[in-house]
Order: structure tokens, then sequence, then C-alpha cells
């Protein structure tokens, strides 16, 4: 049993959101059943991982509840040096080679802006969320199960949306089997691709 | 004088040569400078770059801590060689600098990044120039990430004196450095000292840039690649000479320096000529002294010379070429001082000045002559032609109102003068004769073209003017002329051709108008003017001309008639109208197209009787029709010399009265073109017609040149689409656009539309789509005389209009 919700853009040929994040947040947290569900995030959910490939990293966007540990397993042949100044979450994994593998634990919500300082264009975007509700768009829908009943905050954020903080609108679940829609009023932007060695090199026309 | 010049030569082309040169370091040291501009912002990139990513600083950001930010700021600059830098977070405010910026400078700063994020390709890199506490510094300003945009790290080098003495260390010119912000123009760096800032005219370059300043509304834009200094340096850059009071002092060159803020910079590179000249000049001091003396000499012995011969001799040469090239009016008196002594070069000057007033004469006469009848002085033809080219060259080709006529007249009979009183007497006569047009016309208009043929240029805006030229002409040779006592009468014949519509060169004019007047002496007539039928095979068609009359008299002629249908829906078209149309039935040459003979009617004047058959019989055949219990409308053409010689107005209400016909029967048409030929009048007597509840239609329409505006005047009821648009219909793009606006636009101002030329079903549907109210064509009948027409109406698929209300 699966709630599905799926993005309606007003706009006539809405982008291709496939990453983007979709949260939905207990409005009551008091709520006795969702409490009771709440409890142990980390025991429901195999470990997470955001691997070093190909000098990127895999996933490009990844989602996260509160108080989980992500591990950071480097899977290229180069050595990488992670790093984060965000708000939320400020660490750095200095120089490590290929095969190690780092874990960090993310206690506090909120948007985590990882970068490797020997690859300038390395970028990832972990989100800290205040629940274990969510899920990632595939082609503009996502299936999010065991969803109780209950008013919840829905929330859509991906790089690139202006301005940079999520979407979010009330939401009331009704039975565990619902299609919800996730209206959108504004126009929504593209998804900013995730960068590349090439694209993030710098192009500068020869003038003479 | 030959080593003067020589000396001369030399000084101008070794100055020439100093101006080339200089002028040649100028724009060379122009490349030099925006290549070393571009390489300090190339160097400023990666000093930038090489900061941004540091991951020491990343870290110093990435912990705000403030003090070791600034430290780390201070010690990249001076580790680099960048003279100042500064780091800016997000939000704009300063976290760490080499040098105080100012609020100004600040907002400067931030437009700058705010621009670039904006911009459609938003660039990792800006590079400006900006004025910070009375100085100058090329920037590039870098976005720092980590890993995504938190910031801005900018390195510079200030524009100062160091950098003028390597510009003029390099090129050799005087190198300064002008800016201009918050309306002041300020020197910020110069190889120069303060006087010599004064003398070198850096000062007027300020003034100009505080003037270009004040003109330029364009703010340099910063593209995602930066300045380019290579198109805009060349695009602004002048050289000059400057001067000193008013001996040219130098060469400069100003280039303007595109900043990207505020600030307006612009480098001024100058060099001293006369520096380079100094030691040229002492040289070229001497020689010019010991030329002067060698000239003085040269000049007292050849003066003497000229005094006794050469300057008389001179004087007469000049007068010579005066009179070769057709100047008769030389005086004698610059001869006269030359020989006070009466010499014999005095004899000859004498003798030359009394040659030179023969010829002037002679030349005179023999001009007079070439261009002159002798018998009666009018011009001759070969003047005429000219004349009429130049009058035709004045008119202006888009003015339909400017035409210019040529008539051509000839004495009838004059041979019986000549041979009855003599050639002596024929030739009084035609002086006679030359005087009397002569006193009526201007003598630049008129010539002799042969024995006793004459012609006149006629410029004219109005038919009417043309008309009242004719009439002037006769009117010269009602009173009989005398000879020996004895009064002959003369008559003339007269024959016109206009321009542009019978040709645009004299001579075809000339050649036109006398076709014109030989047919109109053929057909007895006092004027005819040309059309192009009496050129060709005009034999049988004047011929024609004079059966016409008769035929007329005789009931040669058979009115014929097309019916008209109102167009409705789903085919249910109705027979309401028919057009009729005239048509000949000679006994000798059988049937004779319109075409052949209505134009010659126009021309003599028939066309009114024949006009007033057409509408008689057409009065008839509607009478007898209507005792029949059928009415039909008619439609009768009507030509220009109806409209504005005949008695229309009078004779249509006269005939409608007698055969008792409700005027709304009627519809007259005409075409554009006749209205045209006196759009006052037309109006004047059409609207006349039409206050009777006679139907005005125009005719041909979409052939003529006239405009809407002549249409509204009219008090027009239909518009009748040229078949030559209708035609091509279903089909042609172009007709179809031309049919459908005329209906529409028709439609608008209350205009019935009539479509000609409707040859298939097709069209007729079309048509109808179209909103056209009525159609005509071979499609739905040719015409048809009266009887043939009774049967086609039986027999046709269309209902008949107006039975019913009679019945």
């Amino acid at each position: 049993m699966a709630v599905t919700i799926t993005i309606v853009a007003s706009q006539k040929s809405p982008p291709d959101l496939s990453g983007a994040v979709v949260y939905l947040t207990p409005l009551f947290s008091d709520d006795s059943q969702l409490q009771s569900e709440n409890v142990s995030p980390q025991s429901q959910a195999a470990p997470i991982a955001i691997a070093q490939e190909n000098r990127q990293f895999t996933p490009y966007i990844q989602i996260v509840p509160a108080g989980m540990a992500v591990s950071f397993p480097n899977r290229d042949s180069v050595a990488h040096h992670v790093y984060s100044f965000s708000k939320s979450k400020s660490f750095e994994l200095p120089l490590y080679q290929p095969g190690d593998s780092h874990t960090e634990v993310f206690d506090s919500p909120g948007l985590v802006t990882i970068g490797c300082n020997i690859h300038d264009w390395m970028l990832n975007y972990l989100l800290v969320v205040d629940t274990q509700y969510y899920g990632k768009l595939e082609k503009n829908s996502v299936e999010i199960k065991d969803l109780p009943a209950g008013d919840y905050t829905m929330s859509l954020w991906y790089p690139g949306l202006r301005p940079a903080k999520p979407i979010s609108q009330k939401v009331t679940v009704e039975s565990a089997d619902q299609q919800l829609n996730f209206k959108v009023k504004k126009k929504l932007r593209k998804l900013r691709d995730q960068p590349s060695v090439e694209i993030s090199r710098v192009k500068r026309r020869s003038k003479y | 004088m030959l080593q003067v010049s020589t000396v001369w030569l030399a000084y101008a082309a070794s100055r020439e040569n100093v101006e080339q040169q200089i002028s040649q370091r100028l724009s060379t040291a122009q490349n030099f400078f925006t290549a070393e501009l571009e390489n300090r912002r190339q160097y400023l990139t990666g000093f930038v770059q090489t900061v941004a990513k540091d991951w020491g600083f990343r870290q110093a950001v990435g912990s705000s801590n403030e003090p070791t930010i600034n430290s780390m700021i201070v010690n990249f600059s001076s580790r680099l060689g960048a003279d100042v830098g500064f780091y800016m977070d997000d939000s704009g405010a300063l976290r760490g600098s080499t040098l105080f910026l100012d609020a100004d400078s600040m907002a400067e700063v931030n437009r700058l990044i705010e621009q670039a994020e904006l911009s459609q390709t938003p660039s990792d890199y800006l590079d400006f120039f900006l004025s910070v506490d009375d100085k100058v510094y090329q920037f590039v300003v870098a976005s720092m990430k980590a890993p995504t945009h938190i910031g801005w790290v900018a390195m510079g080098f200030s524009i100062d004196d160091d950098l003028a003495h390597n510009f003029y260390s390099a090129t050799g010119l005087q190198t300064t450095f002008i800016g201009y912000q918050n309306s002041r123009a300020k020197v910020f760096a110069t190889t120069l000292s303060n006087s010599e800032i004064s003398t070198y005219g850096v000062e007027d370059a300020i003034n100009s840039s505080v003037s270009d300043a004040l003109s330029a509304t364009k703010v340099s834009n910063i593209s995602a690649d930066g300045i380019d200094f290579s198109s805009k340096a060349s695009d602004d850059t002048q050289i000059a000479h400057y001067y000193s009071g008013k001996q040219i002092e130098g060469m400069q060159s100003t280039i303007a320096i595109p900043t990207g803020t505020s600030l307006k910079l612009s480098v001024v590179l100058h060099q001293s000529i006369s520096e380079q000249l100094n030691g040229f000049n002492q040289w070229w001091y001497e020689l010019l002294f010991l030329f002067s003396l060698t000239l003085l000499f040269s000049a007292l012995a050849v003066a003497w010379i000229a005094r006794r011969i050469t300057g008389p001799l001179r004087a007469l040469v000049d007068m010579i070429r005066q009179v070769t090239s057709g100047d008769y009016q030389q005086p004698l008196e610059s001869l006269h001082k030359h020989e006070a002594q009466r010499n014999e070069i005095g004899a000859l000057a004498e003798e030359f000045q009394s040659m030179q007033g023969a010829v002037a004469m002679r030349e005179k006469e023999i001009r007079y002559r070439a261009e002159h009848d002798v018998l009666t002085g009018m011009q001759n033809r070969d003047k005429f032609l000219e004349n009429c080219r130049n009058s035709m060259e004045l008119l202006e080709p888009q003015d339909s109102t400017q035409r210019f006529a040529i008539l051509l007249f000839d004495i009838n009979h004059f041979g019986n003068v000549n041979e009855a009183l003599g050639h002596a007497a024929g030739d009084q006569l035609l002086a006679a004769i030359a005087g009397r047009i002569s006193a009526e016309f201007d003598s630049n208009e008129l010539a002799r073209i042969s024995a006793d043929q004459f012609a006149a240029a006629i410029p004219y805006d109005l038919n009417s003017q043309l008309h009242d030229a004719i009439y002037r002409l006769q009117q010269c040779f009602i009173e009989p002329f005398q000879h020996s006592g004895i009064d002959i009468v003369l008559g003339i014949t007269t024959g016109s051709a206009r321009s542009p519509e019978h040709g645009n060169d004299a001579i075809q004019l000339l050649r036109h108008a006398d076709v014109a007047m030989t047919a109109a002496k053929k057909q007895r007539l006092d004027h005819l003017s040309y059309t192009p039928i009496l050129d060709s095979d005009s034999v049988k068609r004047l011929a024609l001309m004079s059966d016409l009359p008769a035929a007329i008299d005789k009931d040669q002629l058979v009115l014929y008639y097309q019916p008209t249908l109102e167009l409705g829906e789903n085919g249910a078209h109705t027979i309401t109208k028919v057009e009729c149309l005239v048509r000949w039935q000679h006994p000798v040459y059988g049937f004779i197209a319109p075409d052949d003979f209505i134009p010659l009617a126009e021309q003599t004047g028939i066309i009114t009787r024949l006009t007033y058959w057409v509408l008689k019989t057409a009065m008839q055949q509607h009478q007898r029709w209507r005792d029949q219990g059928t009415i039909l409308d008619f439609a009768v053409n009507i030509s220009a010399v109806d409209l504005f010689r005949g008695n229309l107005q009078k004779l249509i209400p006269a005939l409608l009265n007698h055969f008792d016909i409700e005027a709304e029967r009627l519809v007259i048409e005409v075409t554009e073109s006749e209205v045209m030929q006196d759009p006052q009048k037309a109006v004047a007597i059409l609207t006349e017609i039409a206050m009777l509840g006679v139907r005005l239609s125009v005719d041909d329409y979409g052939t003529g040149y006239s405009s809407l505006a002549h249409i509204k005047q009219l008090p027009v009821h239909e518009l009748k689409i040229d078949k030559s648009f209708v035609m091509g219909l279903p089909g042609s793009t172009d007709d179809e656009i031309i049919v459908r606006s005329t209906i529409d636009m028709a439609r608008t101002m209350g205009l019935v539309v009539v479509a000609e030329g409707v040859e298939s079903g097709e069209t007729l549907e079309l048509l109808q789509q179209r909103g056209c109210h009525y159609a005509q064509g071979f499609f739905i009948s040719k015409p048809l005389p009266a009887d043939e027409l009774e049967q086609w109406v039986l027999n046709c698929k269309y209902r008949l209009g107006d039975q019913q209300n009679v019945a």
C-alpha cells in the first residue's frame, strides 16, 4: 500500500524533475501513532551512501531523515577531500585514498552542500529532513510507502529552485493507497544538472 | 627657384615623415597598450582563481573567521604581487580587504555582481576598473565556491605612475591616464611633470574627456567574457595633432578604456614633433638664406626682360585663348600699358581687337540661323525639339497632374494660295500668320516646322488648358488676312499628342501629333488628338468613322444585353440586371468590335450621339420587357466625352421621363480613368445625375490609378471588379487577395460589388462565399440580342428578379 504523489505544474511543458526530493512532515508530531513510528528511523533503512565515482558524487541529490549516518565511500582511483561548510553540518574528510570510506552522522535538518577540495566541480546536495516519509521523483511522480492517514506538510526541493527553499503545502492523507496531486502554481525552473569536469572548466575566448 | 622648392620639399617631406613615424608609433602603442591591459587582466584572473580555490582560505571563509580572512587576503595580495585585494560574502558585505572601499565603491561592485548574476550566461569572473580613494585599480573578481557560491574574491593592480613609466620605456611615448567620475576629470597617473601637462595639451584631453563623458549615455556593459579591449579601444581611439598657439607641437592618441563602471578612463599617448625636428630646423634656415639671395638676383633679371617683350606677348596670348573659348569681350587696356611707345606688338593688338568683334558678330548670326526660321523669325524644328526635351525633363514623372502636349497645325489649302498668289505672297502670309500666333503664345513655345506647318508646345495641368490652347489658336485665324487689298480667309487643322500617354520623347510626340493632324485632315475635322489606332490600319478605321453616323441612323447598330446575377445562398441566384453593350453590324466589313470604333467615336465626338442612341434603345427595350411583365435594371456605359462635353444631366431625366422609367432602374457605368481626367467636373456632373436616383457604377475597378480617396468623393453606388482579376479565380493568390480585399473594402463603404469575367462555376461559388453581390460573365451568359436573351431567361436555371412585383 502506498501513496502516489504527482507534481502538477501550471505551465504548459513542465521540466523533468527526476531526482528532485519530495517529503511529508506530519503536522502534529505529538500524534501517538506517528510518534511511535518516528522513534528510530535508523533501524528501518539500509545505511545510506554518497559515493565518489568518476570524480562525481553518486547520487547527486540525497535525502535522509535527521540522525542518519551517511557513508562516503571512495570508489575512484584518485584521492578525495570531501567537505562541507553548511550551517546544519560542517565537516571535512581530509585526503583519503581509493577504497576508503568514512561515515558522518547528520543530526540537524537542513540542506548540506558537499564538495571536494581537490575536484572543485564535484557537488552533492544532501537534504536532512525531520521525517521518514520522503522519496525522489521519477518523471515527476513518486510513491511513498507506509504513509499513515493524517495531516502533513508536503514539500518539494531540487537544485535550481528559485528561491532556493522548498515549495510546501498542506495535505491530508485519507487512505493508504491514495493518488495525491502536488499542484504548483508558480513556474517551475529546470533541475540544475550535476556539474562535471567538462562544464566546470573555465572557457575563455582568445582575444589576440 | 628650383633650388628653393627642393629645400622646401625636403623640409616638408621630412616633417611629413616624422609625422608618419609618430602616427605609426602611436598606432603600434595602442595595440601594445591594449595587449598589456589584457595581460594584466589574465594575471589577475590567475590570482583570484588561486585564492578562491585555496583550501586554507576556504576553511577560513567556511568558519567565518573575519580577522583570518582579512590577513589571508593581505598575505595573498603580497604573495601573488597584486596591489590590492578583497573578499566579499554573498550578502555583499566586505569581510576582508587590503584597502578601504567607501559606500560608493561598494555599491558599484555590488551592482556589477548583481548584473553578472542576472546575466543570461552567468560568469564566474568579472573584470572592471574602479576608482577608490582617488586612485584607479584594475580588478578581477571571481566567484568563491565551497562547493557552491559563497562569496567573491577580488585582486587588483593599481593604475599608477609606475604603469605609465612602463609604457613610456616600452614605447617612447609620454603616457597619461585621465579618469572622469562624479563630474570631475583627474590625471591619475602620468609620465609628465605638472608643467609639461599643460604644454603637452593634456588639459585639452581632460576637457574633451569631460565633454565625452557628459555626452556619453551608455555605460559599457561587462559581458560574460569580460571587457573586450581589442574592439572597443580601436573604435574609440583618435590620433590628433595638438597645438601650442598656432604651431603644431606634436601628436597624441587618446584611447578610451572601457571600465565597466561609472568611471570614464582614457589614456593619452603623446609625442612631440618639434623635438624630432629640432636638428633639422637649423640646417634648413642656413639653406633658406643662401637660396633667398640667388632668388633675388634671378628675379631682378627676369623682371627686366618681362617688361620689354614677354609681358605684352603673354597678355595677347591670354586674349587669344579667351577668344578661342568663345569669350569675345576682351578689353585692350591690359595691352595698352605695355606698349606705350606704339611698337609692332601694339599694332598687332589693335588688329586683333577688331577681328574679335567681327568673329563675335558672325557667330551670333550663325547661331541664330541655326535655331530660327529666317522668314518668320520663329524657332525652327531642331530648336523646338530641344526646348520640348528641356521642358519635358522638368516635369515630375510622379506628378500625374503635370503634363505636356505638342500641338501641330498646318494651313488648309495653303498650296492653292501659293499657286494663286505666288510664293512671295505665300511667304508674306506665313510671316503674318507667325505674327498673329506669336502675339497669342510665348515665342519659346512656338516653331515653324516646315513650309506651312507650325507647332506649339503646351505644358498644362488640366485637359481644359489644352482645349483652351487649341481654341486660342483657332481664334488667330478668324480675322481674314490681307494681301494686296484682298481678304484671304485661312483655316487650320490641328493634331495633338500628349506626354506621358503618347510618348516621353519629343520627336515621337511630334510625329504622333503629325499622325493625328493628318488623320484630322482626312476626316475633315478641325482637330484630332493622337490615339494609337490612328497610327495603324488607319485608312479602314477612318472610313468607318465616316460611316458611323449613318449606321446610327440606319439601325446598323444593335444593342446586346449581358445578364447580371444577384448572388444568393446555395446557388439561388437571381437575374436582376443587364448590361447594355453596343454592337455594329457593318454592311461591308461585317461585325465590328466595340474596341475598334468606340475610341474613334470618342475622338471625333460622335460618341455623344452613340450614347444617346444606346440610352434610348435600352429604355425602349426596358419598356417593352416591362410591358411583358419582366423588369430588369439596365446598365449603360458612359465615356469621358459624354461626361465632359455632353449634356447627360439634362438628357437622362428627359429620356427617363419620356419612357416613364423610374430612375432607380438605370445604372450609369464610368471608369476610374474617365473620372480622373477632370475629377472636379466629373464629381459635379455625376452628383447631379445621382440626385435623379440613377445609380452610379465604377467600371473596370482596379485597372486605373485612382485611389479610394477619389472614389469616396463620387456619389457611387457600386464597384465593378475588372475581369482581369476575376478570371484568375480560383488559383491566383494575388487575384484572390485583390478581389477579397476589394469586396471587403466595398462592403465597409456600403457599396455593391459586381464581379465581371466569371468563366466558371467555381469562380461563381468563390465569389458568393466572399460576399460579392453580383456576377457577370460568359459562365452565366455572353451578351445577347434582346430576343435571344428572352429565350435564355426561359431556359436558364436562375430565377427572374422582379417578375412577381409586376404580376
